[in-house]
């Protein structure tokens, strides 16, 4: 019996004989496959027509494959048929203007398949997901979705092996959480175990019951159950940026995080972006500000010791971004503009939300999104920036270079996070060139001028590849100090040696991450943006930017721009000593540097969720998502022991029959693995499930078996089968338990612990009992 | 009647008496008690014993099958004599008349009319030895009253008693100069059975026990004949659910289309399944059939209607043999209904198709 059993596996379908019609619910199980895999792709393409029609041909071919084999056709043959009115019925609904009388084709056919399938390429490669689906992106999905059912159907049907069509299912699943953000969709995956899940329960089932079933049915669920739980441990543990959809978007603007860990770390992901060959958008916007600043994400305070991570982003559900409040520290000495600006996100894909600091109310935003009372950063908790078109109301600050000189001295122990210098982490020579450069200066603006004006001056180059091919890219202490000696960096580098250096001398400092003002749009809408008193600008990825923003008594955080040749130096931040700004030859970006995500770029980026301590939102997804998998391998157990609960406890209370004691007892039996053919009789079977059990057990099933009996084959009393009288029931009952008792003691551990964790049992089939409950 | 004998021990006609008054643990008690005195004569082969009862029970006819000199006539015999009733015995030869087994209407010159003298048949058993060394129309004559239970002779038609049950042998092994039934009317019968050999004990048992005297003198009748009458009258009582009718039906369907059986079995076989089932439940004293008896009499009641393909028979030789091992496969691979004894609905969900496709699964030891 063993050898029937292990030729069984994998081949779970060996109980159908070769050449014996193929079940249609084999070919309907494969069918929902496909159209699962379809849905699942709603995240990256958007749903549509396209989603009608191609699952429309799917199921097409399928039948057609089913009908051919049925009429006996050979399997190459009927695939080949399959596949070719799948690509016919393709061409007619996406290419049927090309043909002649609609039906023949032609040489235009050709040439609009041609133009098709590169509008297709096109729209996967520049389009932004969701993307649109065009003809000839619809046209390639639909070739995709054929061929994934002419696999499915190989593997699952022709091989018998339906446990291995989990694979390129899977793929197809997990495609979105991979390629964008949020692209992880709970019911996607829910739906694909789903189907898939029916696949190998129709697959394996054999058309009579045979001993093999026990055990590829433990496969079976084991291979399901895996699937189900890699699925969802798979996607967050995915290097976030490097798989991300349609490359230039990728690094996708500042935290391109994956769903699941809301807070990645915006500084990392600064650098892929400036680095990028191209330039591609990232929004655009009008402002009544006449001179704009940066648009500001996210704010980093703390710093681990390789990176600066942002402070802990502390949810409060009252905190709507309707009413923001006023920035801390402005007092009404200070002069200050009402601006409003209106953004429309093209390309960067973030938690974060760009806007320009101090912004007081957004309005327009799809999803739920906070601001964070310290820094005033807005970010969300269920979406992303991605397509969305919101209003920012805000001020634009403008201090006097006399409002921030006269500022009065800073209380220090209200800053203590922007105050932080780790004792031990910053090298000396951090500290040393700070009171070096600001040596005899006796105001903080002065101090910040002076650190901003040395790390602008000759002595430090920009350059976005040094770093990297130096080995020091990244904005921790350590890396300042390299920074410090080697003079050549980004502006991550120089804003965070900045901001590092104004905290070894008393400023509280930390660092803005977003984007730069962007260039103004010219042609015509630009014109109708400054007929209505505006101005329209364009930001793209090479705009992003990192900066310091300095805290001075009576202004608030005020930033500066240390980066030489980038952003826009503020009036109040304009050196005084020097007749005209010094600017360095500004070096040219080094365009051929290679894009490659460096290994260590990517493991602070896995690290940082890690950093953000318990209380974050970040720290919830990963509780949850292991609870989930918790209950997902308890479900199993849970289900039994109340199905079983149930079934007892109606007998004892007088309402249940001899056919629940005996289903619990075939139950009980797959559990521990003892075959349950459809082809025993009550008898065989008792003395099957009897067989290995003590005087005890068998007694216990005997009387089991002769109350089943007796109410099934009996002459019956009335029309349904009486519930049996309490004490009769509980008897029943009790034998169950012995039954069961007996069974657990007589299997090994291993099959001890599976027949509690995952209960066969719930995969049987309950047909077989007429009166079912 | 020259080559019949009688061995008569008329008793008063048995029917109508005592009818259906009879409690199924009486049965039990009634035919186990037949059954020892049976196994008495013949000992260790109580499965045969068993069968014959069941199908006299079930007012069937037995065939039994086997080599010559195992005990089949013993254990017609035997059978016959526990029960109190009439036992004809015809020894079956090839210039056997059907007017010797039927009767004849011979001409009584001192009364000067036609009397009708009786034939062999008219007994309550009647014991055929040899049936396959008549000639076809005799065999035909005698094959007509087992399913008519009358005898039609010069237009005057005589009932046969009642209770009325063939038991005939034939030997499979030498068969010249025979005439080996047709499919046709092997149908009639209800049951097959061969003894087999008995084992050593039971044959020194019985070296012993025959060395005086003929067993069969040492016993007497332990059930009456109107005692017969009313078991026979329980055992029509007895139930059969839904399940088990679809259950057989299934079993006697996978014969027809079975792809190593020439002939499956006809309706007549379904028939005569259920009513052995439900005598074999008698027996036992239950009162309704279970999937089990249907499994224990699959061989027994099918097995001789059947025509297995040649290359069924192949190494086998045996018609028998190959007839016995498809139904077993059959029996394995059929889905026992389960519940819903009073469902009336439905009836062909379960029977139907399952057993063509069943026949796949033959894997060894697929239930133990």
């Amino acid at each position: 019996m063993s050898a029937t059993v292990r030729m069984a596996w994998p081949v779970a379908l060996r109980e159908r004989p070769r050449g014996a019609p193929v079940p249609w619910r084999l070919s309907g199980a494969v069918a929902l496959c496909v159209l699962a895999s379809l849905l699942a792709l709603a995240p990256v393409i958007r749903p549509g027509a396209w989603m009608i029609v191609n699952g429309a041909v799917v199921v097409a071919v399928l039948g057609i494959l089913a009908v051919l084999r049925r009429r006996g056709v050979a399997g190459p043959v009927a695939f080949a048929g399959a596949g070719f009115t799948g690509g016919a019925v393709l061409v007619l609904a996406y290419a049927g203007d090309g043909m002649a009388l609609g039906l023949i084709p032609t040489g235009d056919t050709v040439a609009l398949i041609d133009a098709l399938v590169t509008e297709g390429i096109g729209a996967i490669r520049s389009g932004s997901a969701p993307v649109d689906a065009p003809a000839g992106l619809s046209l390639l999905l639909g070739v995709g979705a054929v061929l994934l059912a002419l696999l499915l159907h190989a593997v699952a049907i022709s091989a018998r092996m339906p446990a291995l069509a989990g694979i390129p299912l899977l793929i197809v699943i997990a495609l979105p959480s991979v390629l964008v953000p949020d692209g992880f969709s709970v019911p996607a995956f829910a739906l694909g175990a789903g189907v898939f899940t029916l696949l190998l329960r129709v697959g394996s089932l054999p058309a009579t019951a045979a001993p093999a079933r026990v055990r590829s049915g433990t496969r079976a669920l084991a291979v399901g159950a895996a699937t189900v739980t890699g699925a969802v441990l798979l996607p967050p543990l995915l290097p976030p940026s490097s798989f991300v959809l349609a490359g230039p978007y990728g690094s996708g603007g500042v935290g391109a995080a994956p769903a699941g860990t809301i807070a990645a770390n915006p500084i990392v992901a600064l650098g892929d972006d400036l680095r990028q060959p191209a330039a591609q958008p990232a929004l655009s916007y009008t402002t009544t500000d006449t001179d704009p600043g940066y648009l500001r994400m996210a704010v980093l305070t703390d710093f681990d010791p390789s990176t600066w991570v942002p402070s802990a982003f502390r949810l409060n559900r009252s905190r709507t971004v309707d009413e923001i409040a006023k920035p801390p520290g402005l007092t009404s000495a200070i002069d200050t503009a009402q601006t409003v600006t209106d953004i429309e996100i093209t390309g960067a894909y973030s938690r974060w939300l760009p806007a320009p600091y101090p912004a007081r109310s957004i309005t327009g935003l799809q999803g739920d999104w906070f601001w964070e009372p310290d820094a005033l950063a807005v970010r969300a908790t269920d979406s992303t920036t991605r397509g969305q078109r919101y209003r920012v109301e805000g001020i634009d600050v403008r201090p006097t270079r006399e409002d921030l000189v006269s500022a009065g001295p800073v209380d220090g122990s209200a800053f203590l996070p922007e105050l932080r210098v780790p004792e031990g982490q910053v090298p000396a020579v951090v500290s040393d060139t700070a009171r070096e450069v600001t040596a005899g200066l006796t105001s903080d603006y002065d101090r910040a001028v002076a650190l901003q004006n040395f790390l602008r001056s000759e002595r430090f180059v920009y350059s976005e590849s040094a770093p990297l091919d130096g080995g020091y890219d990244g904005s921790g202490p350590e890396i300042i100090a390299r920074f410090l000696t080697e003079r050549s960096g980004y502006c991550v580098h120089f804003a965070s040696a900045m901001a590092l250096m104004a905290r070894a001398v008393g400023i509280p400092a930390r660092i803005g991450v977003g984007y730069t003002a962007g260039d103004p749009v010219r042609g015509a809408l630009g014109r109708a943006a400054e007929e209505e008193g505006a101005s329209a600008w364009e930001v793209d990825t090479r705009d992003a930017h990192a900066w310091p923003e300095l805290y001075f008594d009576r202004v608030g955080w005020v930033p500066f721009e240390p980066t030489p040749g980038r952003g826009r130096l503020p009036a109040y931040a304009a050196p005084v000593v020097t007749a005209s700004p010094q600017r360095p030859a500004e070096p040219a970006p080094d365009a051929s540097a290679p894009a490659a995500v460096p290994q260590e770029l990517a493991e602070e980026a896995a690290a940082v969720p890690g950093t953000e301590g318990g209380n974050a939102p970040g720290g919830a997804p990963i509780g949850i998502l292991a609870l989930m998998v918790v209950a997902l391998v308890l479900a199993p157990a849970m289900v039994r022991i109340v199905r079983r609960g149930s079934r007892l406890d109606r007998l004892r209370a007088g309402r249940g029959t001899a056919t629940d004691a005996w289903r619990e007892l075939s139950d009980a039996a797959l559990d521990y693995r003892v075959a349950v053919p459809a082809t025993d009789t009550p008898r065989e079977f008792g003395d099957r499930v009897a067989a290995g059990l003590g005087p005890g057990g068998s007694d216990a099933v005997a009387r089991l078996r002769t109350a089943f009996e007796r109410e099934s084959f009996a002459r019956p009393v009335g029309d349904e089968p009486l519930p049996l009288p309490a004490e009769q029931g509980a008897a029943l009952a009790d034998a169950c338990r012995t039954v069961l008792a007996n069974l657990d003691a007589a299997a090994p551990a291993a099959d001890r612990a599976r027949a509690r964790l995952l209960p066969l049992s719930l995969l049987s089939s309950r047909k077989r009992f007429s009166h079912a409950t | 009647m020259n080559n019949s004998s009688t061995e008569a021990e008329t008793v008063s006609d048995a029917r109508g008496t005592g009818e259906a008054d009879m409690s199924l643990a009486d049965v039990r008690v009634l035919a186990d008690r037949i059954l020892a005195n049976v196994e008495s004569v013949i000992t260790g082969k109580h499965d045969a014993a068993a069968m014959a009862l069941t199908v006299l029970l079930a007012e069937g006819h037995l065939l039994i099958e086997d080599v010559p000199g195992v005990g089949k006539t013993m254990l017609a015999k035997a059978l016959a004599k526990s029960v109190h009733c009439t036992v004809n015995r015809i020894q079956f030869t090839p210039d056997l008349l059907p007017s010797d087994v039927t009767g004849v209407s011979i001409y009584n010159q001192v009364e000067r009319r036609f009397e009708f003298q009786p034939g062999a048949v008219f007994a309550n058993i009647v014991i055929g030895d040899e049936i396959n060394r008549a000639s076809p129309k005799t065999q035909s004559a005698l094959l007509e009253c087992m399913e008519e239970h009358q005898v039609s002779v010069d237009g005057v038609t005589h009932l046969l008693a009642s209770p009325f049950t063939v038991v005939a042998t034939q030997n499979p092994v030498e068969m010249e100069g025979t005439y080996a039934l047709p499919e046709a009317q092997r149908d009639r019968f209800m049951a097959r059975i061969s003894m087999g050999y008995p084992d050593a004990a039971s044959e020194l048992d019985m070296l012993h026990s025959r060395d005086l005297s003929s067993p069969l003198d040492a016993i007497d009748a332990v059930a009456t004949g109107a005692e017969l009458v009313a078991m026979m009258a329980a055992a029509r009582t007895v139930f059969v659910s839904w399940p088990v009718k679809q259950y057989a039906v299934s079993i006697v369907q996978a014969t027809r289309h079975h792809p190593e059986l020439r002939l499956g079995a006809s309706p007549r076989a379904t028939l005569h399944l259920v009513r052995a089932a439900k005598a074999r439940a008698a027996l036992e004293g239950r009162e309704f059939v279970l999937p089990d008896d249907i499994d224990a009499l699959v061989i027994p009641v099918l097995g001789h209607r059947l025509v297995p393909t040649s290359r069924a028979l192949g190494s086998r030789g045996q018609g028998a043999a190959a007839a016995s091992d498809i139904l077993e496969r059959i029996v394995r691979s059929t889905p026992v209904p389960l519940g819903g004894a009073t469902t009336g609905a439905d009836p062909a969900a379960n029977g139907n198709g399952r057993p063509a496709r069943a026949r796949s699964a033959t894997g060894a030891g697929v239930t133990g």
